[in-house]
């Protein structure tokens, strides 16, 4: 399998009055095409940041300092690799949404609340895919089924000429302004909605036609999510990124939603990056995990390996911290906090809580070496 | 076993008001006709998806919502020793602080953010139901604030700080700090650790199973988190749109399910072990409105085994054997029938 997008020495900083909180501290991971990798982790390690670090929407006072995000693009049906931090906003605002998606944690601050979902998902097929439902249209009026009046479809037919080699030229632009010739892309709105209504029927929503109507207050949270799934699964991304997606879902629908995922797996999308604090999802749908504390990878290995035999403190201490379908026993809780990052304890961040500690561990931070195939683990008492 | 607190065919109904003079056009029927009993001693689980009417259960029996119908009996001891059965849904609040119950039945909340006034100092929010009670001096009052916070985990330099200063973790320990502030015999605990993390829920629950063992007090734990609730409570109650559709122990609950809600729920709770995973039973559609609920079993449109008798007549909660208490018309079949229609047997 081929890597799709690999992340190395990633650093991202927030500068905030009480000093600089060292978010992330160098990270390296690779997730490859066809597989999904789980992130786990408690809250405050840094899982968020990255992911919006991958994609750019670090919030300030974030500043991402350093290092590459490395994404394998296909273009014309060669594949490119470009570095994500490198490129202009434009680049990255073509990317998000067509290569890379995301959904996060609440559908009701996801969704516009005055907006119906019918214009909601039609937006990402407007911005991203409009040249091609230009030409799409453009076939369809040059068809002899076509019975619109003459002088009407020879402008209809002028501008979705111009639509299919640049959606956004300024011919276009200024026919909006003008009253009368402001209807020319009523015809490309109707292709959007007809291409939500298809997906969001692909993602088992009963009555699509009556849902894109609707307003997302009509909607239940299971719902919600499934449109906000939509939306990102629009334009066939290469990469969804699920940001805590089914944290706040009751199990039933939580289930409902994995089960999903797993099923568009095979068809729509390439990879997911899934990032929870759930270890049961993750067991149930990654093929891949990664364990982050505090702006740092712990371990990162195959799913089987990680769960029958942890290597790092860490992850070792957070398994018999959860209760388990078959734990018995009391809960054993992780002694102490998680650190404050503005100061972080020097060498490896985990030191002060390791029931492991060496002095080697206080003084340099370890790095990511191979215990096993595919298993890699960042600890001075394993290696 | 004895009993603390039963409830009797308890209602709760909120009007919805419309049309031109605003009378009741409907209600949203939040609970249906609860029965449940409620030993000394015990931690019971009280499990649903939202919407399902747990937390106004918790807040009916605490007088937070006022219910509209049925019995909440509480069995009181008072100072003297003599026991007497108070029925708590006409008692106003000051009519229950006469007979003494009010310090004895306390609640702990969800959110420990927002469940704490911002402005008050932390001696402050537990010395606030201590003073309902009694009228303490200072020096009396700080004292036993410092052991309550000793009994929490926390120390007594905490006493002039707000709650923001404070983690999440520590400020749940503030609230259950508050709730034992007046010796009750009875705490609701509303999903006390779904705000927090992971490493810290297991703090909390360590730390209400050692109160629980030292100072002898019941348990009402609510939640939707099946795993939790199967690591601290010792019996489980099972609730779908306003019924409780099955109550056993926690070990018959999980090895025999007898209702097909109860079996779709533990299908559904995702397993770190990856030898053992079973198939699930995933429901279709979701759960439907308490406005309008469907006729005979609530279950019925959503339940795989429905019958016709099930869409016409209310199945009651009958006991099946061992105290497990199971509201199902075809509760003997299901095993059989699960066998059948899914390919696993029940049983794990």
């Amino acid at each position: 399998m081929s890597t799709l997008i690999e992340i190395k020495d990633l650093v991202t900083n927030f500068y905030t009055y009480e000093g600089v909180v060292k978010a992330l501290n160098k990270i390296s991971l690779e997730v490859k095409k066809g597989s999904t990798f789980g992130l786990v982790g408690e809250s405050g390690c840094g899982k968020s940041v990255l992911v919006r670090s991958i994609m750019r929407i670090v919030q300030s006072p974030g500043v991402i300092e350093g290092g590459q995000v490395l994404f394998h693009k296909k273009k014309n049906g060669k594949e490119v690799v470009v570095d994500l931090l490198q490129q202009s906003e434009e680049y990255m605002r073509s990317i998000r949404g067509s290569d890379i998606s995301m959904i996060f944690q609440e559908p009701n601050a996801a969704l516009n609340p005055i907006l119906s979902i019918g214009y909601q998902v039609s937006e990402s097929f407007l911005f991203h895919v409009a040249e091609e439902m230009c030409e799409k249209i453009l076939d369809e009026l040059n068809s002899p089924n076509d019975h619109t009046f003459f002088p009407i479809k020879q402008f209809l037919k002028y501008t979705y000429r111009v639509g299919s080699s640049d959606s956004k030229a300024f011919v276009l632009k200024l026919f909006k302004k003008i009253p009368f010739l402001k209807k020319w892309d009523k015809r490309l709105k109707k292709e959007a909605l007809k291409r939500s209504v298809e997906i969001i029927d692909k993602l088992h929503v009963p009555d699509p036609e009556q849902t894109v109507k609707s307003y997302p207050h009509n909607l239940s949270g299971g719902m919600k999510q499934r449109i906000v799934i939509a939306m990102a699964l629009a334009c066939n991304p290469d990469l969804l990124i699920a940001d805590e997606a089914t944290s706040n879902l009751d199990v039933t629908v939580q289930a409902q939603i994995l089960e999903l995922l797993n099923e568009l797996k095979k068809e729509v999308i390439s990879s997911i990056l899934l990032i929870t604090h759930d270890l049961g999802v993750v067991a149930e749908t990654c093929e891949r995990v990664g364990v982050m504390y505090a702006g740092s990878l712990c371990e990162v290995g195959d799913v089987n390996e990680i769960f029958k035999d942890p290597k790092h403190p860490y992850t070792k201490a957070l398994l018999r911290s959860v209760p388990l379908f078959s734990n018995e026993g009391k809960l054993e809780s992780i002694e102490g906090t998680v650190p404050n990052l503005v100061n972080p304890p020097t060498g490896c961040r985990f030191h002060p809580r390791c029931s492991l500690v060496m002095e080697q561990c206080k003084q340099e931070a370890p790095e990511l070496k191979e215990v096993g195939p595919n298993h890699t683990v960042a600890c001075f008492a394993v290696n | 076993m004895e009993k603390l607190i039963e409830l009797k065919n308890l209602y709760k109904h909120y009007p919805i008001l419309g049309g031109i003079l605003r009378h009741q056009i409907n209600a949203v029927k939040a609970l249906d006709g609860i029965d449940l009993d409620i030993m000394k001693g015990e931690c019971l689980g009280l499990v649903g998806e939202s919407g399902c009417g747990k937390t106004t259960t918790g807040k009916a029996i605490v007088k937070l919502h006022e219910a509209t119908k049925g019995e909440i009996l509480f069995h009181n001891k008072n100072k003297a020793g003599k026991e007497s059965v108070i029925d708590v849904v006409p008692l106003t609040n000051r009519k229950m602080k006469q007979k003494g119950i009010r310090g004895k039945l306390q609640m702990v909340f969800q959110d420990p953010t927002t469940s704490m006034n911002p402005r008050m100092l932390i001696k402050n929010i537990i010395a606030e139901p201590i003073n309902e009670q009694v009228k303490l001096s200072s020096r009396e009052m700080e004292s036993r604030i410092k052991k309550l916070l000793d009994t929490v985990g926390l120390g007594g330099q905490h006493l002039l700080r707000y709650p923001h200063e404070f983690s999440g973790g520590q400020r749940q320990r503030l609230a259950i700090a508050r709730a034992i502030a007046t010796n009750p015999d009875f705490i609701v605990l509303d999903e006390p650790t779904s705000a927090l993390d992971v490493s810290v829920q297991a703090q909390i629950l360590n730390l209400l199973k050692e109160l629980q063992d030292k100072l002898g007090m019941t348990y009402l734990f609510v939640t939707h988190h099946l795993l939790v609730v199967k690591y601290i409570s010792s019996r489980i109650a099972v609730m779908y749109l306003g019924k409780i559709v099955e109550v056993a122990q926690t070990k018959d609950l999980f090895e025999n399910p007898m209702h097909p809600y109860t079996l779709a729920l533990l299908s559904a709770i995702p397993n770190t072990n990856i030898d053992k995973r079973s198939k699930r039973i995933v429901l279709e559609g979701d759960v439907p409105s308490p406005l309008n609920p469907p006729a005979g079993c609530r279950f019925h449109p959503r339940c795989p085994f429905a019958i016709d008798r099930c869409r016409t007549e209310i199945p009651k909660l009958e006991d099946v054997g061992n105290g497990q208490l199971t509201a199902c018309h075809r509760k003997e079949d299901v095993a059989k029938l699960v066998k059948d229609t899914f390919g696993f047997s029940m049983k794990r």
